[in-house]
Order: C-alpha cells, then structure tokens, then sequence
C-alpha cells in the first residue's frame, strides 16, 4: 500500500509480529467551514512537517461549501503528494440530489486518486476497484466487512459508536481497518442544518453561518453542562475522543492505520505526540497531559470500551 | 424520613411545591372525610377477585410479566383517597389498596394519574404515550420496568368489567355490585374535583353536598347488605 | 415524473402500520392496514423495548390470522448484527421465511445478501436504517442484493422523491405520521453517546434504562443517562427523552435545536405523495399501544379510500396521539431544513 515511513517500533512489538509493516498515523479530512486560506495553510504545514503517512481531503458534510475548496484542492493534493504523503479525496456523507452524485461520479472517476466512500452511492460507484471505506457507512460485522473487502475496499476506517471488542473480532478478518484515535467524534449526519436553525436561518439562505465555529458551535445542556457540537448537517460529540490508552493493545491485535481528526489547533503538535506514543517515547498519561484539546473538551473513550461515548478517559 | 428505595421526587415533597397540586389536594382533603368512613376490605377483596380472574383469563401476559419478578409498582390515583400497589411478576400476583395517609411499601416505579386514565390505559382504549404526553401520567423510577408493564398490558385485551363479574356465589357477587358503585361513586368525586378546580367554590360546594350524599346512601347500604349477610348466616347457622 | 407515465396515480397508496405486540397487530387489521410490520423480541430489530414484539410462536400465529384476511405481514430485521453474533439475526431471516413472511426489511448488508442466498424467493425490503436516500445508493441495493422496494429516510422533500420515483425500478414507501427522526436513519449515534445504546447496534434510541423523569419543583426534567434532555413546566406537553427532540443551550440561548418534540404527519399530503410515485406510506409506532394503532390506522384508511379530500381535518384530529402535542410534515417540505 505504497510509501508508507520507516518508522521505529517498540521492539516488543516487532518481536510480536515481525513481519507485518508499522503502525501509521493518518490525518482525517477537515469536516469543518475554514476559509479556504485556512484549510489550505493547514494542509500545506500538515504536508510538510507533521510525522503523518496518509492525509484525508474534500468535503464530506455540506455540498455548499464545496466551491470555496475547489480552487485551493489542485495546490493543496499537488504539495501533500509532493511530501510523499499518499491523499485520499473522501466523499460527501449525505447525497441527497442529481447535482451531489454528479459530483461523486467525477470523484469516482478521476483513476488516479484513492477515494474515500463515506455513503453507499460512493461505494456503489466505486465498485471493484480499489477504494476505501469511510467511517460514516455503517459496518459493523465481518459479514458486511467481507463483502466490502469483495468489492474493492482496501481498508474500512470504523464507525465511531464501534465497541472495542467488535473491533478485535473484526480485526480477525484480516481486512486493514483504521481507526479514529484523536478529536471530536461525527455523531450524525442530517439534512437539517443546525447552524442555520441556531441562527433562525434555512439551510438555502444559511450565510454560512458555519464558518464562525472552527470546531464546532458548543452545545451545552439546560444544567449548563457541555454536550455536542454542531457542525452544519452534522452533529459531534463535545467530547474529545482519545484512544491514547488503547493504542499498544490495538496494534498487538493488528491495526496499522489511526486516525487524526483535525481541529484548530497546532495538528502538527498533535501528530507528533501520537507518533511519540506509538514509537514507544511517550506514555498514554503523558500523552494526555499535553495534548491540547479543542475549547477544552473533556477526553473521552467510552465508546471503546462500550459505555456511553461521553463517558471520560480514566486517568 | 423518605425511604431510599423510593424513586426520588416521590409524594414526600409534592404537597409543598406544586401549588396547583396543593389546590387538588386541599380540594381531595375535603371530599376525603367522607370517603374515609368506607373500609377499603371489600373493595380490596374485590380487587383480589379482579386480578385473579385476570391471572387465569390471561396466562401468556403474566407469562410475560414474571420477568419483573418481586418488582413492585405504585399506582398513584390521584382522584381516590387510596393508592394501589401492586407486584404483577410474582406466581400469584398481588395487589394492595394502600391508604394515602400510610407510607407505600418500596417500589420500582411509581405511576401517577387519574383513575379514569389509568382504566382506560389497562383496557386499551387509550394510548399510554399519548397520556405520557399530555401529562396525564407521570411516571418516576424504573422506566425499563414501567415500559414492560405497559407493553405487555397493552399486547393483553383486558375486560375490566368482565373480571369483576368472574366471580360466583352469593358474596363475590354483593362485593362486585359493591365495587361497581364504589368506583361509580370515585368516579364522580373524580369528575367534581376537575371540574371544581375549573369553577371554584360555590360549584364545589353543591358537587361536594350531592356527593356526600350519594356517599352517605352507598355506606348505609353496605351497612345494611352487611346486616343482611349476618342475618343470613345465623339463619344458616340456627 | 416516470417516463412511462403515472406511477402510483391510479394504483392505490398500500398502507403499512406497526405492531409491537399479537393485540395491537389485530388492532391494525381490524383497523384497515395493507400491511403490518413487526419484529422478533430481540435485538434483530429497531424497536427492542421490554415487554414488546413477537416470539417465534407468536409471529407464526400473527402471520396466519394477518394472512386469512390477505393482510401482508414484513418482518423488520433492521438493525446491524454486531460482530460475532451473526447467528440471532440469520436466525430471524430463517423463522421469518418458514412462517411465510411477506417481506423482511433489512438494512445491513452482509444480511441482506444471507437473505438473498439463503431466501432467495423471500421478498426483501430495505430498511429506512438503510439510509438509501439517492439513485445510486438505492440501484446498488437493486443489483447487489435484489431489493424490491425502499424505505426512504426521512431527509427528502417531496419533489425529490418525484425526482428519485422517475429514475428508479423499484417501488418506495415512505412514512407518513408518527415519530420523526431528524437525523438520517440508521446514521446517529447521539444515543450511544450518551446511554452506550444505539439503534444500529441496540435497536433501541433513549433506552428506558436510561430515562428519568424528575421533579425540581413543579417541573419535571427528562433525563437520559447524566444528560438533561428538557425540562417542561407544569402541566406542558412533553415529549420522549430523545437527544434529537431536547432542549439545549446554544450561545446561552435555550433552543430545540434540532427538533421541537413533535411528531410527523404527512396526511394532508398524500395527493401529493401519490403523484410523486410512492407505492407504500407508513406509519411509525411500534412501541405505542392499540389505541393510536386504530385511530391511525383508521384515520390514514379513510384517507387513502378518500384521496384528496380534507386530509388536514384528520391530521388535526390526530394530533393528541403526538409528541408534545404538535405535528410537522417534516423534510416533506423544504423549509423544515
């Protein structure tokens, strides 16, 4: 699967299994309005100095938003290829009209690119060729995963609400899975947009209201608590997720790919921090202690360990 | 002291904070000396009667409910001067008319309504979430409990009449004939305590009056059908 | 429109309605359904609550009294078998095609394509958990798994479902009245979030054990897990404790951000659904009792059989049954997004 670094790996880990290749960072593709200098800036700086091996781009939640990273697009997959990082163009969650799918067939179409299918029209279009699935399709048992495999999906990057022990079960498939190790979670997807609705707007006169909350607009219960993120079409979890804690236990069960998600902080930091941890430099705790964490969230992981997702890290 | 295994916010703190409940209340406390004198035996007997004819009318809904066990609910009438509770999962399914002014054994849940809410959520003439939302019933503790309750009510077709007439012979037949009037005569307090909480006080008054009396007339005739049940037993007897 | 002219404007709209339980599946039969949904007991589909749904001898039953009145009986396995416990739900295709099922309902796709090996003359329906809310998602289905007919999720208006009808074989059907997802079906997982159950893994959204109503005061808090959903003042309507339908603060202002508790009603529209080309309309209610069953299904009887006049009376008629006592046509009209 291509250029993937060298990178150096607990010897415990080598000596478990020799001969399978190293666990690799990926950077999720930006599910938030940033002006289109912004994204480009971040990917640009994401290109050239964070320690990541396979960077996610394109829009996956609100058509609208598309024109504005469509003249930026060209620059930033021509200078991310140019770091030897491998790009994955991931497509829109919800496709809801001619004009959403005639976008998609362009996408399925270009040869050269590695697609991300993130509803099943994307899947149905990129059938048997080489593909991969992302974590908004529903996949959920090795059933469905093995019939992804048949038609194309190289790897499957998991749904979020996944438990921890359907994944080792899925593991054994053999299928490349990868897995959201860092950021806000995507919750659900609508064709409601709720940015618009906070702000007494419709989703055709939205002004793009969006782009006002780099990482969401925070919503908090009536008891003040925070609670979710709303990101147009989509809604997120507050919580931060972070798998630090789990990391060693899923690349001994055999996961190579975990992902970032980006949020308006320094992502390069980041990187650096999860490649410290999987090369065995940093602990999960220290790790905790210094990530930043995007307006403050609490770290969560309960979804791994199957409890209600919001449920905190244990420290 | 409130007793811990009782859902939070249970009857302990209502009277002191909802005014509108305080009002019903003080309305309640008014009908409820007239009420009191009536013993709650024979309707708890026919209550009894009622479940077990119920029991064996349908085997498959208490099939089902045996998976609630020794769980006790709480049937809050608010529109009677007693509350019920009643254990559905055991091997002979109990129910007890517990009066207002004595505690209520612990329970899972407890369910709170009219009278008239609650005969028509049994029978199925009405829909349970309907009521929920209307605020008709409130419910509070266990709700996994109180959905098994409802669901596997609602799958039964229940004939409230019919149960209380299951029994035979002489006596059942006096405390059903009993019962019927009883709740007959619940039912209009129930009814005169709503609309006395529309058109206040000199309404209430004639309502309360008429139903004192129609009250006093059903205890002079359980007295006498009482009597009448002494006189035939010492016959029996002599 | 469809090439081919008309769809669905002479062929009357086949009314399909829910039962949770053997009584409230007699209810909808009485009550004028088409068609009856239902599920096993079990985690197989997206109504698991205690105390509902059918055991293997009571859908066989249900099936025979459903059939004697040429009632058509779907089996709803639409929820995604978790890993390593695929037996329960084969198992479920397997009763549901012995018993003579009409029609299973499906969403995932390994299950679906175990129904078409295993069943293959057993009619497959794809579930709204499906999500299918386009062409090529919906011809994907058709080729890989032979589906016949689609729930579609409740995100498209109804001039994209005209759109949709006219470029695609197989038939639709869409719901009508009853609880409203706001979130696309069969893609949320705000549930889980906050309770660890899911419709997609659970078949449950708001999991009684989750639910609590509260006093502070005279009024009463919903709570879901640790989450205050809502608080009603006294004697308000309410709603469920769902994520999607709670009360939130959103720059310090309060909001039903994503939804008021309300619940769907598309009775006033059917002319219109009709001459978008739906073959089925459904009403959602598996959990409610026999008494919304028959004033529903009745309701939506009468409106089929009297296309076109005074449906809006009806759905005002309707409107105690709903949540928080108030009803949307939801994505049916484009403003709602």
């Amino acid at each position: 699967m291509g250029n993937m670094k060298a990178t150096y790996l607990q010897p415990v880990l080598t000596a478990a299994r020799p001969t399978t290749p190293p666990a690799c960072l990926t950077m999720g593709p930006v599910v938030f309005n940033w002006a289109p200098q912004k994204w480009r800036d971040f990917y640009f700086r994401i290109a050239d100095e964070a320690p990541v091996d396979m960077v996610y781009i394109g829009e996956v939640v609100c058509a609208k938003r598309l024109p504005f990273l469509a003249p930026v697009l060209p620059d930033v997959m021509a200078r991310l290829a140019a770091a030897g990082k491998e790009v994955v163009l991931s497509t829109l969650a919800l496709n809801m009209n001619r004009r959403e799918l005639n976008l998609l067939r362009e996408m399925a179409s270009e040869e050269a690119v590695l697609v991300e299918a993130n509803d099943i029209a994307a899947l149905s279009l990129l059938n048997g060729r080489p593909h991969i699935v992302g974590p908004y399709v529903n996949v959920y048992n090795e059933g469905t995963l093995d019939l992804l495999a048949k038609g194309g999906a190289i790897r499957v990057v998991l749904p979020a609400e996944l438990p921890g022990s359907s994944i080792a079960l899925l593991i054994e498939t053999g299928v490349p899975l990868e897995i959201q190790v860092f950021g806000r979670m995507p919750l659900a997807i609508s064709a409601r947009c709720y940015h618009a609705r906070a702000e007494n707007l419709h989703k055709d006169g939205c002004r793009f209201v969006c782009e006002r909350d780099p990482d969401g607009l925070s919503v908090d219960t009536l008891d003040g608590e925070p609670f979710l993120a709303v990101n147009g079409l989509q809604t997120l979890s507050h919580g931060c997720l972070n798998l630090g804690q789990h990391m060693m236990d899923l690349v001994c069960k055999g996961i190579r790919h975990f992902r970032l998600q980006p949020h308006m902080m320094d992502m390069v930091e980041v990187a650096r921090l999860y490649r410290n941890l999987l090369d065995g430099h940093l602990s999960a705790d220290e790790l905790a202690a210094t990530l930043p964490r995007p307006d403050g969230a609490a770290f969560v992981d309960g979804f791994y360990r199957g409890i209600p997702g919001l449920s905190a890290m244990e420290m | 002291m409130p007793d811990p295994n009782l859902p939070q916010a249970s009857f302990a703190n209502r009277n002191k904070t909802d005014p509108e409940e305080r009002l019903e209340f003080s309305l309640l406390s008014l009908v409820g000396p007239a009420l009191r004198p009536l013993p709650l035996w024979p309707l708890q007997h026919a209550a009894n009667m009622a479940l077990r004819s119920m029991v064996h009318r349908q085997p498959e809904v208490f099939a089902r409910l045996r998976q609630l066990g020794g769980a006790c609910f709480i049937v809050d009438t608010i529109d009677l001067p007693f509350m019920m509770a009643i254990w559905p999962g055991i091997d002979s399914p109990r129910l007890i008319l517990v009066e207002r002014r004595n505690a209520p054994p612990p329970a899972i849940a407890t369910i709170r309504g009219k009278l008239a809410s609650f005969l028509a959520l049994i029978e199925g003439k009405k829909d349970g979430d309907a009521l929920f939302f209307s605020r008709e019933l409130l419910i509070e503790g266990d709700m996994t409990a109180v959905l098994y309750l409802r669901n596997a009510i609602d799958g039964a077709e229940i004939d409230i009449a019919r149960d209380l007439s299951a029994g035979s012979g002489f006596l059942p037949k006096m405390l059903n004939g009993i019962f019927h009037l009883h709740c007959r005569a619940m039912r209009q307090v129930a009814s005169a305590v709503t609309d006395c909480q529309r058109a206040f006080a000199a309404p209430l008054e004639r309502k309360l009056a008429h139903h004192e009396a129609a009250l006093e007339a059903l205890q002079i005739k359980i007295a006498k059908l009482g009597r009448d049940v002494q006189k035939a037993e010492r016959r029996r007897l002599g | 429109m469809r090439g081919d002219g008309l769809r669905g404007a002479t062929a009357s709209l086949e009314l399909v309605c829910p039962a949770g339980t053997p009584a409230a599946l007699r209810a909808a039969v009485t009550a004028g359904a088409d068609a009856v949904y239902c599920g096993f007991s079990d985690a197989t589909n997206a109504r698991n609550f205690p105390g509902l749904n059918f055991s293997p001898d009571e859908m066989r039953v249900a099936i025979e009294f459903a059939h004697t009145r040429a009632v058509k009986v779907l089996i709803a396995i639409n929820t995604y078998p978790q890993a390593g416990k695929l037996q329960l739900w084969h198992q479920a295709i397997d009763h549901a095609a012995e018993f003579g099922a009409d029609a299973v309902i499906l969403a995932d796709m390994g299950l679906l394509a175990y129904a078409a090996d295993r069943h293959p003359t057993l009619r497959r329906h794809l579930s709204v958990q499906a999500s299918a809310s386009n062409r090529e998602s919906i011809s994907f289905f058709v080729r890989e798994f032979g589906v016949k007919r689609v729930v579609l999720p409740r995100v498209l208006t109804v001039e994209e479902i005209a759109e949709l009808n006219s470029e695609i074989s197989v038939e639709t059907e869409v719901f009508v009245f009853g609880g409203l997802c706001v979130m696309a079906e069969g893609r949320c997982a705000l549930s889980s979030y906050v309770t660890g159950q899911s419709p997609n893994m659970n078949g449950v959204c708001s999991p009684a054990c989750a639910v609590g109503y509260e006093m502070r005061g005279d009024e009463m808090v919903s709570r879901l897990g640790d989450v205050t959903i809502d608080i009603y003042p006294a004697h308000a309507p309410a709603g469920y404790p769902t994520i999607c339908k709670g009360q939130y603060l959103v720059r310090g202002e309060r909001q039903y951000l994503f939804e008021e508790p309300t619940s769907l009603s598309a009775l006033g529209i059917l002319p219109h659904l009709q001459r978008a080309g739906v073959t089925a309309i459904k009403i959602e209610g598996r959990q409610r009792g026999k008494a919304y069953i028959t004033d529903v299904v009745a309701s939506f009887r009468q409106a089929i059989d009297t296309l076109g006049h005074g449906g809006e009376k009806r759905a005002a008629a309707l409107a105690h049954l709903t949540e928080g006592g108030q009803v949307t046509k939801g994505a049916y009209q484009k403003s709602w997004r």
